[in-house]
């Protein structure tokens, strides 16, 4: 086993399984064994794909909507998850550092972090109506819970030994806060920033199901009604594409901006 | 008796101290005890640790506190470092009371201590980075003291990539480059082999001598207090008093090999026992 790993270049490592996903696929759609109408061919779902990404508008349906569907959705995602960080990790900090805090928020979060996400829809849709701004709620409320709750451990697991030696060295308590606590607890904020971004993604696409005209989830939605399943297949390919490189691009981001995570994680 | 008992018992500030010529309340005593004492609240009762704890140390000394595991060497340090807020009693910094954790007292940990995400020359700055001097002075600054502890080709490496030698060696620099009026060792080299440790020894009698610091150094080895210290406070358990305040008379360099050396610790071994 570990000769045959060695031989394949790691580079390759991660297409093994959805190469091999697309080559039993293909086998499968060839024989005819599955109809059609539950598993397009993957040259359907790719020509699918192909006009609905670089098509001419108005050619035939959903030719080239992509362009509009992906910013609508980016903007859903990027706004939702932008107020979870806001919220997610000062709260998360503080709680992890500050009993009371802690005291204070712990049993709520956790209470309601147990609700799942899609028992809110109906409630969001009542309180912002079909659209970006239930969307937008659905997103934030997902996506905080992972960021407050690694944000809270890493802040927790800091060892006091760190801040006494600041406290020492002269530093103030804002830059306490800047140069060593956030720092020292960096591992477990990114591990908190992907993973809420990661399901940032699960909960645009619940939110655009509820019927909004525009976004990725909501071609999904659309084309399942009109019996477009290669389009739907399209739509899950490229929300899986587009979820790995987002995570990706935070990764990155994250790497150019802070020591911590370019040295430690 | 080869080592020379001062005086003790609180009786430190009433006489003036043997090699203090500025008077009794010497302009030259950086560090002032005063009767501290020290209770810890655990399960509901209370504990005391550190009890009528009284001495003074002069600008340039390096004295050593000897004691056993638990007599609350660490407590004592954490006190003069303002981690802690002493029970009862005084503690002073050129007259000043110690009210909070600052620059003027610096500590080295027995553990490691340093930020695992700055390099060692990043470690070394960091308490330079929030005074107002300029990138060139800090960085010139930090590389004084990077030759001085002997780590010009590790600046950029990471705590993790380093030995526990040369992390203390770090955690050294980055306290001396801000001048400390007292320099606090809790036990820096127990963690060391001893060739290490022997290393380390010399460095810091080395450093001492070239920076002229003050030093409260704590440890429980007798063999590192008669090689290093001036004065050695021997320290009692529960609680925790200093029993005697000994002068070392040996010239330096010290060697551990020496018949006046060994007698000595044999002798100071028998103090510890009592
Ligand atoms: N925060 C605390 N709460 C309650 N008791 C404490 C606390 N810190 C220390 N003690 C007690 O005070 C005593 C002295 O502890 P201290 O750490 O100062 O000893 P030490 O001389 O440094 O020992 P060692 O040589 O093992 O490091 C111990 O009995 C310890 O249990
Ligand atoms: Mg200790």
């Amino acid at each position: 086993m570990r000769d045959v790993a060695r031989k394949i270049p790691s580079g390759l490592l991660p297409w093994i399984i959805p190469l091999g996903g697309i080559g039993a696929w293909l086998a499968v759609s060839q024989t005819g064994l599955v109809p059609t109408y539950l598993l397009p061919h993957p040259m359907e779902v790719a020509n699918a794909g192909y006009y609905y990404v670089f098509g001419t508008p108005g050619t035939a349906p959903y030719a080239g909507r992509f362009a509009g569907d992906l910013s609508a959705s980016l903007i859903r995602v990027g706004c939702g998850f932008l107020i979870a960080v806001l919220l997610g990790l000062p709260l998360g900090v503080l709680s992890g550092r500050l009993p009371a805090v802690q005291r204070l928020l712990g049993a709520s979060i956790n209470g309601l972090r147990a609700v799942p996400g899609i028992s809110w829809l109906p409630l969001a849709m009542v309180w912002f109506g079909i659209g970006t701004r239930t969307t937008l709620f659905l997103v934030a409320l997902a996506a905080f819970f992972p960021i407050y709750l690694n944000a809270a451990a890493g802040a927790r697991q800091v060892d006091p030994l760190l801040l006494q030696a600041g406290a020492m060295l002269g530093v103030s308590r804002s830059r306490l806060v800047l140069s060593i606590l956030l720092p020292a607890s960096m591992s477990h904020i990114l591990t908190g920033l992907r993973l809420g971004l990661g399901i940032s993604w699960a909960y645009l696409v619940l939110g655009e199901l509820s019927g909004v005209p525009n976004g990725l989830g909501a071609v999904i939605m659309d084309a399942r009604m009109v019996g477009r399943i290669d389009l739907v297949v399209v739509g899950i390919i490229l929300i899986a594409a587009i979820g790995r490189l987002s995570d990706q691009l935070l990764k990155a981001f994250m790497r150019c901006c802070f020591k911590s995570v370019r040295r430690m994680a | 008796m080869l080592l020379q008992e001062r005086k003790t018992n609180g009786m430190t500030n009433a006489q003036p101290p043997l090699h203090d010529a500025n008077g009794p309340h010497g302009g030259r005593s950086v560090l002032e005890v005063k009767d501290l004492g020290r209770v810890f609240h655990w399960n509901g009762s209370a504990k005391p640790v550190l009890e009528g704890i009284t001495f003074d140390v002069t600008r340039g000394e390096l004295v050593c506190l000897l004691g056993r595991s638990g007599c609350g060497k660490t407590t004592l340090l954490k006190l003069l470092a303002g981690f802690l807020s002493p029970t009862t009693g005084e503690l002073l910094v050129d007259g000043d009371p110690i009210k909070r954790p600052g620059p003027d007292r610096c500590m080295v940990f027995q553990e490691d201590a340093l930020f695992a995400w700055l390099t060692v020359e990043e470690n070394i700055a960091f308490g330079l980075n929030g005074r107002k001097s300029g990138k060139a002075a800090i960085h010139q600054e930090v590389d004084r003291y990077l030759a001085l502890v002997g780590l010009r080709d590790f600046r950029g490496y990471l705590p993790g990539e380093i030995s526990g030698g040369m992390k203390q060696r770090v955690a050294l620099a980055r306290v001396l480059i801000l001048k400390p009026k007292v320099l606090l060792m809790d036990e820096p080299f127990g963690a060391l082999d001893s060739q290490t440790r022997e290393e380390m020894q010399d460095l810091l009698l080395q450093l001492w001598k070239e920076l002229s610091i003050t030093i409260v150094f704590v440890t429980h080895d007798v063999e590192e207090a008669l090689l290093l210290a001036d004065r050695i406070l021997v320290m009692d358990r529960n609680p925790g008093r200093i029993r005697s305040d000994l002068r070392v008379p040996l010239s330096r360099p010290r060697a551990r090999d020496e018949d006046e050396f060994l007698s000595m610790s044999r002798e100071l071994r028998a103090v510890l026992r009592l």
